[in-house]
């Protein structure tokens, strides 16, 4: 389903993720050496990140570096398949550890919670853009957070040596720049799960059959993606970067090869981060684009997908968001 | 992959069994393939679905240095056949032949 907004903007992204980590030395001591090689090789993850703090701190630290003091936001959306609590949902909390409570002149920020997963930055997003659509509300908090460590079964090596933990928040506005296309197009879909590609069971731990998550990005996610590129009247060669969900080396790979993507146009973020679920894609950003100023993301296009079996598709122009360099949380 | 051989092998399945082979050494994986074409190839105690999709994109790179061909042979059809065409080495090697075929009148590689 195609959705278009007119006249927002990505102002700021900033990234954190914690210091602490695992990888092949731990795994290795774990299981099968040589499996453990071929693997690492497969998904180009070498180590992910292992957090000792929750969501909810991981979403409130990345928030931080884009606010000042006595400035907030009118909606905080936080999205997350691993929330501090249930009851609330992190966005609340976030509201709470930013300070932005009830005062005298103003009330405190509207909060939602999305329980989504890869796709879930560009549905975040997409929520946004709705908000913004309303006159009273000028400016949105996007919080995109996952512990999914914690949902890892220490014996699976599927999942143990793919999914890491870290966060992205974004302050999203409704004043494009001087020079900045402020369209935001966005392609949003569902496959529903009903096999159970990736969910977790009564065990508690995540569970993900590999073969099929490939199968739903190859077989439907690279013809949407196709299919939204031309919808936009533009060409695969017109989209100047090619921001993925970072989902395993082999799967972007494969991506990458059916759509003829040059290299420089598909930038990756794996090795010592890890699948951060809704989060990859600012982390991705925050590896790559750190800074003010990215030409290259005039006409970027952030391809979300996974869990749900969910996608979302959104093109705009991140050319002059400005772009903290990731936070290492509790670095020596 | 494609080290000695100035000219494409003429048959499709010994070709096919070259690779394999190559690709079995090259990642130090013990498949046993006394059963030549018949050897199971992905399931149960064969390769599992990382190790299947790392062979596919060997396979299909070796396919074009060998006949100058760009195949895709990961496709949706494929992984939802009840009967999976990458079940054993025989059944993938017909597989590739008829994609490479089909890809070949198209123009273009087989999304779908």
């Amino acid at each position: 389903m195609l959705f278009k907004f007119e006249g927002l903007n990505i102002e700021a992204l900033a990234s954190a993720i914690p210091w602490q980590s695992e990888g092949i030395s731990e795994w290795k001591s774990f299981f099968d050496k040589t499996g453990i090689c071929q693997l690492t090789q497969q998904t180009r993850i070498t180590s992910v990140r292992k957090s000792p703090y929750s969501s909810l701190k991981l979403g409130t630290l990345s928030s931080r570096l884009l606010y000042k003091k006595n400035k907030q936001p009118d909606a905080i959306i936080s999205v997350t398949q691993t929330p501090e609590r249930l009851v609330p949902g992190n966005a609340s909390g976030i509201a709470s550890a930013m300070g932005w409570t009830k005062g005298k002149e103003r009330a405190a920020p509207l909060c939602w919670d999305l329980q989504m997963g890869c796709a879930g930055m560009v549905w975040g997003l997409h929520q946004a853009a709705m908000l913004l659509q309303q006159d009273s509300i000028n400016e949105v908090l996007l919080v995109c957070s996952e512990t999914h460590s914690r949902l890892v079964n220490p014996g699976d090596r599927a999942t143990r040596l793919l999914f890491g933990d870290g966060a992205t928040a974004m302050r999203l506005t409704k004043q494009a720049k001087a020079g900045q296309e402020g369209t935001w197009t966005f392609e949003l879909g569902t496959q529903p799960d009903d096999a159970g590609q990736l969910c977790t069971k009564p065990d508690g731990f995540l569970h993900m059959d590999g073969l099929g998550i490939f199968d739903f990005a190859v077989g439907t996610v690279v013809p949407a993606l196709e299919k939204f590129i031309q919808s936009n009247g533009l060409s695969k060669d017109q989209i100047s970067t090619y921001l993925m969900h970072q989902a395993s080396g082999l799967v972007l790979q494969y991506m990458q090869r059916m759509m003829q993507i040059p290299s420089d146009r598909m930038p990756i973020a794996l090795d010592g981060y890890g699948n951060t679920g809704s989060a990859s894609i600012g982390i991705l950003l925050a590896h790559h684009f750190a800074g003010t100023s990215h030409p290259e993301l005039r006409n970027a296009i952030m391809v979300g997908f996974g869990s749900g079996l969910q996608w979302g598709f959104l093109k705009a122009d991140l050319s002059q968001t400005k772009i903290h360099p990731i936070l290492p949380i509790d670095s020596p | 992959m494609n080290d000695a051989s100035p000219q494409p092998p003429l048959s499709i399945g010994s070709w096919f069994m070259n690779q394999i082979q190559d690709y079995l050494v090259r990642r130090s994986i013990p498949l046993d393939l006394e059963s030549g074409m018949d050897s199971p190839l992905y399931g149960a105690g064969a390769l599992d679905s990382m190790q299947l999709v790392d062979l596919i994109m060997f396979v299909e790179d070796a396919y074009w240095a060998d006949y100058g061909q760009r195949l895709l042979l990961a496709n949706a059809a494929a992984f939802s056949a009840k009967r999976s065409p990458y079940r054993t080495l025989g059944s993938f090697a017909e597989f590739l032949d008829i994609q490479a075929q089909i890809q070949a009148q198209d123009g273009t590689p087989n999304h779908a």
